[in-house]
């Protein structure tokens, strides 16, 4: 593996922990999100 | 309360228990011999690799003892539903934490003399020349240890994972302990005096102080409700 | 999405893409080591990021310890949550810059065994938190753990000026580091940094979140 093989590598697996962690985040937010407003549906509060 | 005063009460009555059980000594007595055997089995009849590696084995069998030495100091006040009582302690909590580690740390010298004096008997290594000095490396390393240990042990004691996560939570915390005293350790048994490496006497006194003030400090809030 | 939140991410995003090309096309290679050397602007803004992370820790869990307010709880968390997650990358480029220069994945230096005992000493954090069940314990638990695991932190890096090891010294602090790869190193910093805090909105959002669902399934 030349340099940019490793440069590469190295690049690649900080892009997928950084977006992957990320984008975890969100998706957990966003489904947390959904479970209080479903829950909140029937009466009538606003959930930021 | 002073504090002095609840932590040579608390060390009283550890010793006392211990005195009267001899369980907790006797446990580990067996156990340090049993660990000194397996050695053998583990490195094989040449005693030269013995030697080369006494140094590791040596804090690698006191850290074994220890752990559960540091577990057994709570586990005994949780099975007779002293911690509670201990909670409810006139007077800085601090004292008893300072109790718990004075007793800890005589417990795991006992041990560690113990387990050094066979490692010797066994292997044949001459370590009377070396013991004056090994001594002081053998109860400053415990102290930063114990210090940590007793904290984690009072963490740990309260919740149902306790065996798994005393080592897992203490071991990583204890090693700017355990890789001075260790290396203090390998220069002593080499014959050389203490100060043949002073900056790792030092980075050794530092962290106990740093540990057992923390422990000091912060052990209250672990014995909260 | 918040406002904070929003203005955080976008200017991760941007600073991230700034520092990418910064680091892989604006720089020149390193005199000694090459192109490979250009890992540096990942691996150096990382393991800063996870100082600055870890050191958050310990002013929030003696905030907590003293305040016993929740906000101090939460923020000591997810900063530890974030910290570790910097922590791992520093230590995968670590291993990937240690291949070609080294000749290893993998040695037992004193930098490479402290920042993995680092690693772990966080993950024990978290680790912590998830078998506790009572929110105020586990917080006054893993307070001890922030505050003890700081000082576990300095000792792994003052530890390779302690020890002569195989690990470089910190080329930063020694001031041994030309402008050309320092300005792109800075901007790497800064976008890590940013990043960091993005995540800790997050994060933080996530936590407010989980204890609202809680209160409202103990409240009906």
């Amino acid at each position: 593996m030349g340099p940019w093989g490793y440069i590469g590598l190295a690049y690649g697996l900080a892009a997928i922990t950084l977006v992957g962690y990320g984008w975890s985040l969100v998706m957990r937010i966003r489904k947390r999100r959904a479970r209080l407003d479903r829950e909140a549906g029937g009466r009538g509060e606003v959930v930021k | 309360m002073n504090v002095l005063v609840l932590a040579t009460e608390i060390l009283r009555k550890d010793l006392r228990i211990e005195a009267r059980s001899r369980e907790g000594v006797n446990t580990l007595l067996f156990f340090s011999a049993l660990l000194v055997f397996l050695f053998r089995f583990a490195l094989g009849p040449t005693e030269a690799q013995v030697r080369q590696g006494a140094p590791g084995l040596l804090w690698f069998a006191f850290i074994l003892t220890g752990l559960w030495g540091m577990a057994r100091a709570f586990q005994i006040e949780r099975e007779n539903d002293c911690l509670e009582a201990l909670r409810l302690v006139p007077g800085d909590l601090g004292g008893v934490y300072l109790g718990k580690v004075v007793g800890g740390c005589c417990v795991m010298v006992a041990t560690e003399i113990a387990i050094v004096v066979m490692f010797g008997l066994f292997f044949h290594l001459d370590l009377w020349p070396a013991g004056g000095r090994l001594v002081p490396v053998l109860i400053l390393g415990t102290v930063g240890f114990v210090a940590i240990g007793t904290l984690f042990a009072a963490i740990t004691a309260h919740l149902k994972a306790r065996e798994v996560l005393l080592p897992l939570l203490l071991l990583p915390l204890v090693i700017p302990v355990l890789l001075p005293a260790s290396r203090l350790t390998e220069l002593v048994l080499a014959g050389e005096s203490l100060g043949a490496e002073p900056h790792w006497l030092r980075l050794l006194l530092v962290f106990d102080l740093v540990f057992l003030v923390l422990g000091y400090l912060t052990f209250p809030f672990v014995m909260e409700d | 999405m918040d406002r904070l939140g929003v203005t955080l991410g976008l200017g991760a995003g941007a600073l991230v893409v700034a520092g990418l090309w910064m680091g892989l096309v604006q720089a020149p290679p390193d005199a000694v080591q090459g192109e490979v050397q250009r890992i540096m602007y990942l691996h150096v803004p990382s393991i800063l990021t996870a100082y600055l992370a870890f050191t958050v820790v310990l002013v929030c869990s003696i905030g907590y310890l003293v305040r016993g307010t929740r906000g101090w709880d939460r923020l000591a968390h997810a900063s530890a949550e974030v910290g570790v997650v910097f922590t791992a990358i520093t230590l995968f480029t670590g291993a990937i810059w240690g291949k070609p220069t080294w000749g290893v994945w993998w040695t037992w230096d004193a930098r490479l065994t402290g920042t993995a005992v680092l690693f772990l000493v966080y993950l024990g954090y978290l680790m912590l938190r998830s078998v506790v069940e009572d929110q105020d314990r586990a917080g006054r638990f893993a307070a001890v753990v922030g505050i003890l695991g700081f000082f576990d932190m300095i000792f792994t890096h003052m530890a390779v000026e302690w020890f002569r090891t195989l690990h470089q010294p910190s080329s930063l602090q020694r001031g041994t580091i030309d402008t050309a790869l320092r300005l792109p190193l800075y901007v790497n910093l800064l976008a890590f940094v940013v990043l960091y805090a993005y995540f800790l909105t997050r994060r933080l959002r996530l936590a407010a979140l989980d204890e609202a669902i809680e209160a409202r399934d103990l409240g009906g």
